[in-house]
C-alpha cells in the first residue's frame, strides 16, 4: 500500500520534472549564455550636419536601445578584438535596388576585455550611414535588419557566439514598421537549481529510509 | 514494479536533469609577463624604471631609467582617441609610477562651438560613455615620454552628447591655429575608420601642420591584414593621407600562450598597407604591442592621497602608436638638449633619425623599417640638434 503511494508520488514528481525543467535542458545544452537584441529604435533621423555631408548621398541616423542578456548567474567575460563602432550592424532588401547602405565605422586598434552581470544590461548606440540618393526625408522603402553580434569567453581566440536576435524595420511609402525580437529564456540557471535541489534532496531521503526500513523488515 | 526500481529510474532522471556545469580546462604552460590583461608585476620597477622587456627590447630604459631624461617644456603631443573622465585625467597626472601633464581637453559642444578645458573637474567630463581607450594610449606615453605636456582631443564616440565628429575639420583648424602657441609637435591618433574623408580642405590643413613641424601618426589597425579589412572594407583612415606615418606593432618577446608570437617579428595583431611605391600609404616604422603595460582602473589611493591606476598588459597598434609617439618626444628633447634651445627640428630631420636609429635598413610592406633603438636616436637627435 506504501509502495503503492510513494510510486504516485514518483510518478508525479517526474511529470512535474518533465514540464518544470525543459527550459533548464534548453539554458544548459542549446542556448548561448549571452544573446542580444535591438529593444528599441529609438530615433530615425536625417543627419545634415557638413560634417557628414557627401555628394549625392543622405546620411541616416538611427538610434537604439541594446539588450543584452546573461543566462549565467555569474558575470560573462567578453572579449573584443579590436573595439569598433557602432556595435549596431544593418544590411537591407531596399525596392529600389540601386541604393546602397553604406554604414560609418571605426575601431579603435586594442583588444579589450569587460564584464555583463546576470540578467539584462541596457546599452546605447547611434549607427550612422550613407545612402546613395540625394535629398532622402525617410528611409527608403524596404526591409531593413538590424543586430548587436557578440561573443564571449576569455579571449577571442574561441570564443563563443551568442544568440544574435535580429530587429526587422520594414518601410512601405514612408511608414515605418518594427518588428523586435524577443528573449524565448531569460530565466537563469540559479532559479532551477533553487527548485531542483529539494526534490533531489527529498529523493534521497525516501531512498534511504526504504533501504534501511527493508533492511530492519529482513 | 518494485521500489527500488522506481527509485533508481527516478535518481537517473534526476541526474540526467541536472544542471550541466562547464568545466574550463586550462592548459598547462608558463604564461609569460606580457600575456593581455593580466597585471604587470612589480609597476614600481617594471614600468616606473622601465625594466619590463617592452622597454628594454628598445632601449627605453636607457634613455628614460638610466639618463633620467623627461621631456622638456617645449614638447606637446595631441592624443585624437575616446573620451577622458575626470579621475583618469588625474590619474595620468599623479600616478606614482609614470605621468604626463595633460593641459588642455578639446572637444566639440553639442552646438558645434569647440570647447577647450583646462580643469579636470570641469563637469563636462562627466557625460563621457567610452573613455578606457584614451585613457590608456596616453598611459603608453608616460612610460617613454615622462612629464610631457598633452592636449586630449575627445572624439564622439557612440551616444556621447559632444565631441568632434570623425573627419571633422575643426579638429585639425583648431590644432593649426594653435601649434605655436601650445608647441604642438606630435599628434597621435590611436584607431582606424572605414570611410576616407576625402576633402582638399582636410589635406590643406595636414601639409600645413607638416609645414609647422608637426608629424603626424597613426596606428596600423589590428585586423592584422593587407589594409587593414575588416567584413571585406579596409580601415585607413586617416592612414589614407600621405601626411601621416603609420605605425605598426612588433613582439618583443616569443611566447608560449598561443598568440603566435615570434620575437623580433610582426605581430599577430598588426595590419600593412600599400608598397613604397605607392606613395607614403605604408606601415613605416613598428614599436611594440603585443603585451604593453597600460594604465586601468583609475582610483584614488587612500594612503598616497593621490590617483593612480592599475598596470595591465594590452596589446595592439594603438598602443605602438603612442609609444612611438613617446620615442618622437625625447627625439625631439634630445634635439632641444643638443641645440640649447626651444628650436624644434624638422619633421624631415625627425623622420631621418627615425630611419637612422630603425632596426632595418631595407623596407618591408609589413614591418616597415622596423622599430626604433630609443638609445641611438636620442643620441643622434642630440648630436643633430649640436651640429645644427
Amino acid at each position: 500500500m506504501r509502495n503503492k503511494h510513494l510510486r504516485n508520488f514518483l510518478i508525479t514528481s517526474v511529470i512535474i520534472c518533465i514540464v518544470v525543467f525543459p527550459s533548464e535542458l534548453v539554458v544548459s545544452g542549446e542556448k548561448p549564455v549571452i544573446a542580444s537584441r535591438v529593444s528599441e529604435i529609438i530615433e530615425v533621423t536625417v543627419i545634415t550636419e557638413p560634417d557628414y555631408y557627401k555628394p549625392n548621398n543622405t546620411v541616416f541616423g538611427i538610434e537604439t536601445e541594446v539588450e543584452i542578456l546573461n543566462r549565467d548567474t555569474k558575470n560573462q567575460t567578453v572579449v573584443e578584438d579590436g573595439i569598433c563602432y557602432p556595435k549596431v550592424n544593418i544590411n537591407a532588401t531596399l525596392v529600389n535596388q540601386s541604393l546602397e547602405i553604406d554604414l560609418i565605422a571605426y575601431c579603435l586598434d586594442m583588444s579589450a576585455m569587460y564584464y555583463y552581470q546576470p540578467n539584462i544590461t541596457i546599452e546605447y548606440d547611434i549607427m550612422r550611414f550613407y545612402i546613395n540618393q540625394t535629398g532622402l526625408s525617410h528611409l527608403p522603402d524596404g526591409n531593413y535588419t538590424l543586430w548587436r553580434y557578440i561573443e564571449y569567453g576569455p579571449t577571442t581566440v574561441d570564443g563563443t557566439p551568442g544568440e544574435i536576435l535580429l530587429t526587422f524595420i520594414s518601410m512601405n511609402s514612408g511608414i515605418m514598421n518594427v518588428t523586435y525580437s524577443y528573449f524565448d529564456n531569460p530565466h537563469t540557471n540559479e532559479v532551477s537549481l533553487t527548485v531542483m535541489f529539494p526534490i533531489a534532496f527529498l529523493a534521497i531521503t525516501l531512498q534511504i529510509a526504504a533501504i534501511y526500513k527493508k533492511r530492519k523488515r529482513n | 514494479m518494485n521500489f527500488r526500481k522506481i527509485y533508481s529510474i527516478f535518481l537517473i532522471i534526476l541526474t540526467g536533469l541536472a544542471p550541466v556545469q562547464s568545466i574550463n580546462v586550462s592548459s598547462i604552460g608558463v604564461l609569460l609577463d606580457g600575456t593581455e590583461f593580466t597585471l604587470v608585476p612589480n609597476p614600481s620597477v617594471n614600468v616606473g624604471q622601465l625594466q619590463d622587456k617592452a622597454y628594454t627590447y628598445t632601449g627605453a630604459d636607457i634613455v628614460v631609467h638610466d639618463y633620467g631624461i623627461s621631456i622638456d617644456n617645449y614638447v606637446t603631443v595631441v592624443i585624437i582617441d575616446t573620451g577622458l573622465l575626470d579621475i583618469q585625467w588625474k590619474a595620468l597626472e599623479q600616478n606614482p609610477e609614470a605621468n604626463v601633464d595633460i593641459i588642455g581637453f578639446l572637444t566639440e559642444t553639442s552646438s558645434g562651438l569647440v570647447k577647450y578645458i583646462t580643469d579636470p573637474d570641469d563637469p563636462y567630463l562627466d557625460d563621457q560613455t567610452v573613455h578606457f581607450h584614451g585613457f590608456a594610449v596616453i598611459s603608453v606615453l608616460a612610460t617613454i615620454a615622462r612629464d610631457v605636456k598633452v592636449i586630449f582631443v575627445d572624439l564622439d564616440i557612440g551616444d556621447e552628447p559632444y565631441g568632434f565628429e570623425n573627419g571633422e575639420d575643426k579638429i585639425w583648424e583648431w590644432i593649426d591655429d594653435n601649434q605655436a602657441s601650445k608647441d604642438i609637435d606630435i599628434i597621435s591618433w590611436s584607431w582606424s575608420i572605414d570611410t576616407d574623408f576625402k576633402s582638399s580642405t582636410t589635406q590643406g590643413y595636414f601639409d600645413s601642420l607638416v609645414n609647422k613641424g608637426v608629424i603626424m601618426i597613426s596606428s596600423a589597425g589590428k585586423n592584422n591584414n593587407y589594409n587593414n579589412i575588416l567584413n571585406d572594407i579596409p580601415y585607413k583612415y586617416p592612414q589614407y593621407y600621405t601626411d601621416w606615418y603609420t605605425i605598426g606593432s612588433i613582439d618583443h618577446e616569443t611566447r608560449s600562450d598561443g598568440s603566435g608570437s615570434t620575437k623580433g617579428q610582426k605581430s599577430a595583431k598588426s595590419s600593412w598597407y600599400e608598397s613604397s611605391t605607392g606613395g607614403n600609404h605604408i606601415v613605416n616604422w613598428l614599436a611594440p604591442g603585443n603585451g604593453i603595460p597600460t594604465l586601468t582602473q583609475p582610483y584614488l589611493d587612500p594612503t598616497l592621497e593621490i590617483y593612480r591606476g592599475y598596470w595591465k598588459y594590452h596589446c595592439g597598434t594603438s598602443a605602438s602608436t603612442p609609444y612611438l609617439a613617446g620615442i618622437i618626444a625625447l627625439i625631439i628633447t634630445g634635439y632641444h638638449n643638443g641645440i640649447g634651445s626651444s628650436t624644434d627640428p624638422t619633421v624631415q630631420k625627425v623622420v631621418d633619425i627615425l630611419q637612422y636609429a630603425s632596426s632595418r635598413s631595407s623596407f618591408d610592406q609589413q614591418m616597415g623599417y622596423g622599430y626604433i633603438d630609443v638609445y641611438t636616436a636620442y643620441g643622434k637627435a642630440y648630436m643633430e640638434g649640436r651640429l645644427a
